[in-house]
């Protein structure tokens, strides 16, 4: 096996780019004749979305860039995104049939739905059940304490089951306290503000959350982005900020906090945390650290990134995740030291502001974090692991260019080609296989991939029939471009 | 023509020209590339051992102050108007549950059917399979409800409209926005990067005079004005922060008139005003249409109360579910211990308030006041009893006059 901070991040071969990059010119050059056909209304071509006819004379509700790409590359492949489906997301679930008959402008339902496999929900430990002992705990919960209290923690929102969550949250990270929230997105970008402000510094990985970048720009603090894990990107910029101090005034910053993600989900990587604990100390910088996807993912008790490197957590200063994801719940929460977790109950946004948690969904995590930390736990936690190194060894095998970390459960494959991501995704639902396909702008231009989650929900025949499939496909779309096959098969 | 450009066309200059031109090349130069070297000069190039001193001495602040810790009542509900509070039983004249839906048999059971159904966690964004039948269904049904086009679910009241305006309003663009508005709002505007014109609460003398002076601007330049820039106004149907109405007719004149968009979040209006409660718009008998984006937290009611005393003023609509107490007097540690103080006695007393401190960021941070809302729930005793409590409560109160 790999080392764990081991990471792979191959370079297609040239050809490829170039046909990636004649097929953007060609979308381009089509989007500018479809858009001159729509001026002049010629033919079939859909109109663009438009004002209401009152609010003519007002500038346009979009920029012109964005809204070309939006009619004209979105469009094409919009079926592949916000498919609804009418079933738990376990590890199959029921994908509605919908069809459109204006070129994905609209969407209509067919009343009919297909079981597929769900390789696209982030239900790495299985949680999400509406059986069993979690679900109907949480529906008693419900029952007995309503839905939700209608107000913020602050104010008459607190109930004894919150503080009871709090306190298993701290003793399952082994923390010393820990403040929760309604909502993971919300609780960074509703939380940096309370903790950084201007004349401090901040150090974020490229990669970073939008909850955390939109986080970081409510603060005001001064940014620096640094490359994606590269940790003597990070040590430069520290030590350059450090000598420098603040723009303008020059004076020294009050405080440097380098902001990390546990596993980045669109890159399937994992935080370099050793080196990275060893820089914050060695330059008296603060971390926040965001588990969002690795809280019950790594570590051999669930515990997430620190555990899975054996750090020590009193070395985080600020330990973020969510509970959306492992857990099958929603919400967030910060946990550290207690003075901290006191500071964030006064002044952080959520807190003061935004309803508290819905008590039904405090109990869920309250038997799901009960269940990890026992016997069962511990063996969703080794399926899932052995999943995901299974899946990302044979796919490696089959010769496709794969991103990231062995341990991570977030399995990114690149395509590259634009129109391919629309036609692997298709091609894959109709084998009964639901998949997430992402391109340009949530990833770079240059890389647009489809991504697998896995789950220890999943079983073994049900990974190989992916497996199957995704030879197949690829076979189709010949997406096979790594160069190690050609090189391990050489040696062999 | 070919003369110019070859050596004769020097010799033919006059010598002086020459000259001035000359040194006007080397003042160019000497503007250019003297501005940064003297910057140099200030912050000359570090030895690498001054490099390491200065590292070594950088001693950070801690990443927070120390607090004392932070009490939050804890609250068990019951049935009805009441909840429990720190063990006192208290009618909840707190929370945002104005239509009393809270504890609605009807209500709980759909949530419990909803866990049977689908789980509790979604597991992924809405674009990766966290779309479920229910969401859609509700964004109909919603939008049919409303008369509106398209209705979108967000999983958390406060990112909505805190979410909804960045996602329009960009660098360069300007907003109009109440001073007293709401906390999620002035985060959004924050986020979006955008140019913020304030005007004074519900003032629409103010919000014209700022419309008019930003036409004198665009009238100057009138090919930017047409392209990008966007203008949108932004209001609550009912003022969180004062519980009064916004005057929606006006800005609906101002919108044809100045060309701005109008952003409404009715939060604490929608199933609260209106005959069948679909909010502000069908209160003041405004077409929906001509409001470009609403938005809304959660559900309430409709009745209210009023109380007057020397020390508060009471704002809040009449019709408005929410009522502030609001201290005439200046908000120092004094008076903010004083409004602790009452209600923790009216809570004692079986009263449940929240006393409106706001977070230091807030731009609404000066105003303290006792919050109240009222719910479809209470009963005219109950109503009266609150008024009572309040009335003796406030008559004890001293509050201090003199400003820190
Ligand atoms: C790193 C990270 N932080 C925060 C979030 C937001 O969590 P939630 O979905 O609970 O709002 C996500 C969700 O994708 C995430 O990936």
């Amino acid at each position: 096996m790999s080392s764990k901070i081991e990471e792979e991040f191959e370079q297609p071969p040239l050809w490829v780019l170039v046909v990636m990059y004649t097929n953007y010119m060609a979308l381009y050059i089509f989007g500018y004749i479809a858009d001159f056909c729509r001026r002049w209304n010629i033919g079939k071509t859909k109109k663009m979305a438009q004002d209401h006819k009152r609010n003519k004379g007002f500038s346009p509700l979009h920029d012109e860039f964005a809204s070309f790409f939006t009619r004209n590359m979105y469009m094409r492949m919009r079926d592949r995104f916000n498919s609804p489906i009418q079933s738990v997301p376990g590890d199959t679930f029921e994908l509605m049939d919908r069809k459109s008959d204006d070129q994905n402008w609209t969407f209509y339902f067919t009343g009919k739905a297909k079981k597929s496999l769900n390789f696209g929900s982030y239900n790495y430990l299985g949680f999400a059940e509406n059986t069993g002992k979690c679900a109907e705990t949480a529906e008693k919960t419900t029952e007995e304490m309503s839905c939700t209290f209608s107000s913020p923690r602050s104010e008459l929102g607190t109930s004894k089951k919150h503080l009871e969550l709090e306190e298993i949250w701290s003793a399952f990270l082994g923390v010393e306290a820990t403040i929760t929230f309604g909502m993971g997105f919300a609780t960074n970008s509703l939380n940096i503000p309370a903790i950084a402000g201007p004349s401090c510094l901040i150090l974020s990985d490229e990669l970073n959350h939008a909850s955390l970048v939109l986080g970081i720009r409510l603060s005001g603090a001064k940014t620096i982005v640094y490359k994606h894990n590269d940790m003597q990107d990070l040590e430069n910029k520290i030590r350059n900020a450090i000598i420098n101090g603040q723009d303008r005034t020059f004076r020294p910053y009050k405080k440097i906090i380098i902001v990390v993600e546990g596993i980045y989900s669109m890159e399937g990587s994992v935080v370099n945390l050793p080196k990275v604990i060893e820089l914050k100390k060695k330059y008296n910088a603060y971390l926040y650290l965001d588990e969002a996807h690795s809280i019950g993912a790594l570590g051999s008790c669930g515990r997430g990134v620190v555990e899975h490197f054996d750090c020590d957590v009193n070395d985080v200063d600020i330990m973020m995740g969510t509970f959306t994801k492992s857990f099958g719940a929603a919400g967030g929460y910060i946990s550290g030291k207690k003075n901290i977790i006191n500071y964030l109950r006064k002044t952080s946004h959520a807190h003061k502001y935004a309803c508290s948690m819905s008590p039904g969904v405090c109990e869920q995590i309250i038997q799901a974090s009960g269940a990890v930390a026992s016997g069962q736990g511990k063996r969703r936690l080794v399926e899932l692991r052995e999943n995901a190194l299974h899946f990302r060894q044979r796919l490696k095998k089959m010769g496709f260019i794969v991103f990231g970390n062995d341990f991570s459960p977030v399995v990114p494959l690149l395509l590259y080609v634009p129109s391919k991501i629309a036609l692997f995704g298709r091609l894959m639902e109709e084998a009964g296989i639901a998949v997430v396909v992402v391109g340009f702008p949530a990833t770079p231009i240059e890389s647009s991939r489809v991504r697998f989650c896995l789950s220890a929900s999943h079983s073994r025949a049900q990974i190989d029939q992916c497996l199957k499939e995704i030879d197949r496909i690829g076979n189709i779309l010949q997406l096979k471009h790594s160069s190690q096959r050609k090189l391990t098969s050489n040696k062999s | 023509m070919e003369r110019f450009f070859t050596l004769e066309a020097l010799k033919t200059v006059p010598y002086y020209h020459l000259c001035i031109e000359l040194i006007l090349i080397y003042c160019i130069y000497w503007l250019y590339f003297s501005g940064p070297q003297r910057d140099r000069r200030r912050r000359p190039e570090l030895t690498e051992a001054e490099k390491q001193k200065l590292i070594d001495e950088w001693e950070p602040e801690p990443l927070v102050p120390i607090v004392e810790e932070p009490q939050d009542r804890i609250v068990k509900q019951l049935p009805g108007s009441k909840i429990i509070v720190d063990g006192d039983e208290c009618l909840d004249f707190g929370s945002f549950d104005f239509l009393g839906l809270n504890k609605d048999e009807a209500v709980v059971q759909s949530g419990m059917e909803g866990i049977k159904d689908y789980g509790v966690g979604s597991c992924g964004p809405r674009g990766f399979f966290g779309t479920f039948d229910a969401h859609i269904n509700l964004e109909v049904e919603l939008a049919n409800f409303l008369g509106v086009d398209e209705a979108i679910l967000y999983s958390y009241g406060f990112s909505t409209i805190a979410s909804a305006i960045p996602a329009y309003a960009k660098k360069g663009d300007i907003l109009f926005i109440d001073e007293q508005s709401n906390f999620a709002i002035q985060q959004g505007a924050k986020a979006s990067r955008s140019t913020i014109r304030w005007y004074r609460h519900n003032d629409m003398d103010h919000l014209k005079e700022l419309l008019d002076s930003q036409a004198a601007i665009e009238a100057k330049n009138p090919k930017k004005k047409a392209k990008v820039t966007r203008k949108i106004l932004i209001a609550e149907g009912i003022y969180q922060n004062t519980g009064s109405i916004a005057q929606l007719k006006t800005m609906v004149e101002f919108k044809y008139k100045y060309q701005v968009r109008i952003f409404l979040d009715e939060s604490n209006s929608f199933g609260v005003l209106g005959e069948s409660g679909k909010g502000l718009t069908e209160h003041l008998n405004v077409d929906v249409l001509d409001i470009d984006l609403i938005s809304a937290e959660t559900e309430r009611a409709i009745p209210s109360i009023g109380e007057h005393s020397n020390a508060f003023d009471l704002t809040g609509d009449e019709i408005s579910p929410i009522k502030h107490l609001l201290l005439t007097h200046p908000n120092n540690n004094e008076n903010l211990n004083a409004i602790r103080s009452l209600v923790q006695s009216a809570q004692a007393q079986g009263i449940a308030l929240v006393s409106g401190e706001k977070l230091d960021q807030d731009r609404t941070c000066n105003n303290i006041s006792i919050r109240l809302t009222v719910s479809a729930a209470f009963s005219e005793e109950e109503l009266s009893s609150c008024v009572d409590v309040l009335s003796s409560l406030i008559k004890q109160l001293t509050v201090s006059k003199s400003s820190i």
